[in-house]
């Protein structure tokens, strides 16, 4: 019995009434946050939601090793059309191998590209900015399942505060400066406990 | 040996009949590498080599005549054991699989059905020569000495007492092809229909030639050319790894023909494309870890052929003293290694954008930047790592030459 538990517990495509198989989850780099995070860890093949108060308050600082780590094996990590230029000084010192970085200028196709490069299955991380599209659920919908296609996990990066209220997403964060994280939706059936957590510079360079 | 005769008896003075020529050619090439032009309308093609693949020569002349049916030309073919003289039948739409048979109809050829000059068509009637076999009786010094050594030697090729050198045609080495329509374009179903096709005739090319694309450079030319600057709709496509994956092409020309815009109708298509020797063939296997690998490069084709060539970039550190200046978009395999080990901030503005000193909260600093000096061109600032009210953290400098003032530059995010 034990063995066909373990055995299930490997496929995530096998419906198993209300028993929800664990979903794979990658190390945040930071215990802090991986404390909180259900799965402990950033879930593979799915789509993440961040929403950081004002560009550049901390989405960086919470996703940079991880995409170093994707970047040093050798798995290429995609950033569609992010709203400033990133420093290479600055990425390349935070771990991440640049020539793995690929970035892709677009301000209209951001998201159809976003569905290809996850359905090809190829890249390490995917990071995309819906800078000012309004996004509806279907373009989430959508990104979903292109996760599913492959073990990334997709960033997708919104300011906007007309984001639709349902999600298909795994996880929902909010991010203000400091920065303080807040998890605002987990697919999990409980309602969140102290679902806040302030990231100060400390505990980031401790973990 | 055995010759197989093509002679083309539709009207071929046309300016497109170079191209035909060659597509007929390319065709032929399926079933010999020995072939050639003898003259404009006649090609001549050794298929001993390939009766072994056809069970008989029946069945390679029905293929042939089925890979010729959309040219819509009129031709007449013949055999012949050589190739001067398999022109000749071709001529006449003989078949003449063996010496004896040939030496017979030859003896019984009229001299004006030969391909001989007109000027020495008539010397040998004035002799009382009709025939071939009629020449060919002569004793052979009296042959030269009155109609001279090149009708001798031509008609000694046609009887195979002579060998004919011949000059095969191959491939040419740049693909180039020309579609003239006859019925012009409008919609871009219809184009891609025609490069579809194109498609198929290239990745034919490409194997034979034992060679894989690089890049394809297609001009679509209109009806009536507008003004200079817009005179013709050219799209280029370059794959990211060489490859002659027809599927793959396919796809990458409907995103690139998704983007176009029709102005015009167009009567013309003209296809080349740039190929190398130089690529190693896909690998099937069943354990080859690295497979993905192999399909990267199809997915940055795929987004170039939608986003454009310069939308897939990698960013690189440039060895420059001013921060604005100090990165390149560059591909990712290009990337220079990293100059020196300063505090940075993750995002930089596009440009510096001025700001107010009082709603800062100054952390770090200063980093001083002091350049240009030398060039008249002087610069000087004095960064600094600074709080938001809002608490964002930003980099910020103060800036002495050539403008005063505060700027904003980049954000830790």
């Amino acid at each position: 019995m034990e063995a066909l538990q373990q055995l299930l517990n490997t496929r995530t495509d096998i419906w198993r009434g209300r028993v929800q198989p664990p979903t794979p989850t990658v190390s945040t780099g930071q215990s802090a946050l991986d404390q909180r995070l259900p799965g402990h860890g950033w879930p593979c093949g799915q789509l993440i939601e961040l929403q950081p108060i004002h560009v550049g308050c901390g989405e960086l600082s919470i996703t940079w090793p991880l995409l170093a780590r994707q970047t040093q094996r050798g798995q290429p990590v995609m950033l569609i059309s992010p709203p400033l230029i990133p420093c290479p000084q600055a990425w390349a010192q935070a771990g991440i191998d640049l020539t793995r970085l690929w970035i892709v200028r677009t301000q209209s196709h951001s998201l159809w590209t976003a569905e290809h490069a996850l359905q090809s299955g190829l890249c390490g991380v995917v990071m995309v900015w819906s800078n000012n599209t309004r996004l509806t659920t279907t373009h989430l919908r959508r990104l979903q399942l292109a996760c599913e296609y492959g073990h990334a996990p997709c960033f997708l990066i919104d300011s906007d505060v007309n984001r639709p209220v349902t999600t298909f997403s795994a996880l929902r964060l909010t991010i203000a400066p400091g920065p303080t994280v807040t998890l605002t939706h987990t697919r999990r059936a409980q309602p969140l406990k102290s679902n806040t957590l302030k990231l100060t510079p400390r505990t980031l360079s401790a973990s | 040996m055995s010759w197989l005769g093509l002679y083309f008896c539709s009207s071929q003075d046309h300016e497109q009949w170079p191209q035909t020529q060659q597509w007929i050619a390319r065709v032929a090439y399926e079933y010999s590498d020995q072939l050639t032009w003898l003259d404009q309308v006649t090609l001549v093609v050794e298929i001993q080599k390939s009766q072994k693949l056809y069970a008989t020569p029946e069945t390679l002349l029905t293929h042939l005549t089925e890979t010729l049916r959309p040219l819509r030309q009129q031709y007449r073919l013949g055999t012949a054991p050589n190739p001067m003289a398999a022109g000749l039948m071709a001529r006449l739409g003989t078949r003449c699989d063996n010496q004896a048979s040939l030496m017979n109809v030859l003896d019984h050829c009229l001299i004006d059905l030969t391909p001989l000059p007109d000027q020495a068509q008539k010397s040998l009637y004035r002799c009382g020569i009709d025939t071939l076999g009629a020449f060919n009786a002569l004793p052979i010094d009296q042959r030269v000495r009155r109609f001279g050594q090149a009708i001798n030697l031509h008609i000694q090729k046609l009887y195979g007492q002579q060998p004919t050198l011949i000059e095969p045609w191959h491939p040419q080495d740049q693909y180039y092809r020309r579609i003239d329509l006859i019925d012009p374009i409008t919609s871009k179903q219809r184009l891609q229909h025609y490069l579809d096709k194109a498609c198929e005739e290239l990745k034919s090319w490409l194997i034979k030639r034992n060679q894989a694309l690089t890049a394809v450079m297609i001009r679509c030319k209109y009806e009536r050319p507008g003004s200079a600057n817009q005179s013709d709709l050219t799209f280029e496509l370059t794959l990211a790894k060489p490859s002659f994956d027809q599927q793959h092409l396919k796809a990458l020309l409907t995103l690139k023909i998704d983007q176009l815009t029709i102005e015009r109708p167009i009567n013309g298509i003209v296809i080349q494309c740039e190929s190398t020797s130089q690529h190693t063939p896909s690998s099937n296997d069943l354990f080859d870890r690295n497979q993905q690998q192999g399909d990267w490069p199809q997915l940055l084709d795929h987004l170039k052929a939608r986003l454009g060539e310069r939308a897939m970039t990698g960013i690189s550190p440039y060895p420059h003293h001013q921060p604005e200046h100090a990165w390149r978009w560059r591909q990712p395999d290009q990337v220079n290694d990293l100059d020196n080990a300063k505090h940075r901030p993750s995002w930089l503005l596009p440009e510096p954008v001025a700001c107010h000193r009082d709603q800062l909260v100054l952390k770090q600093g200063p980093e001083r930047i002091e350049t240009g000096w030398w060039d008249n061109n002087p610069c000087q600032r004095d960064y600094w790592i600074a709080q938001e009210p809002n608490g964002r953290t930003l980099w910020v400098f103060h800036e002495h030459k050539p403008r005063m003032g505060w700027f904003i530059h980049g954000i830790f995010g």
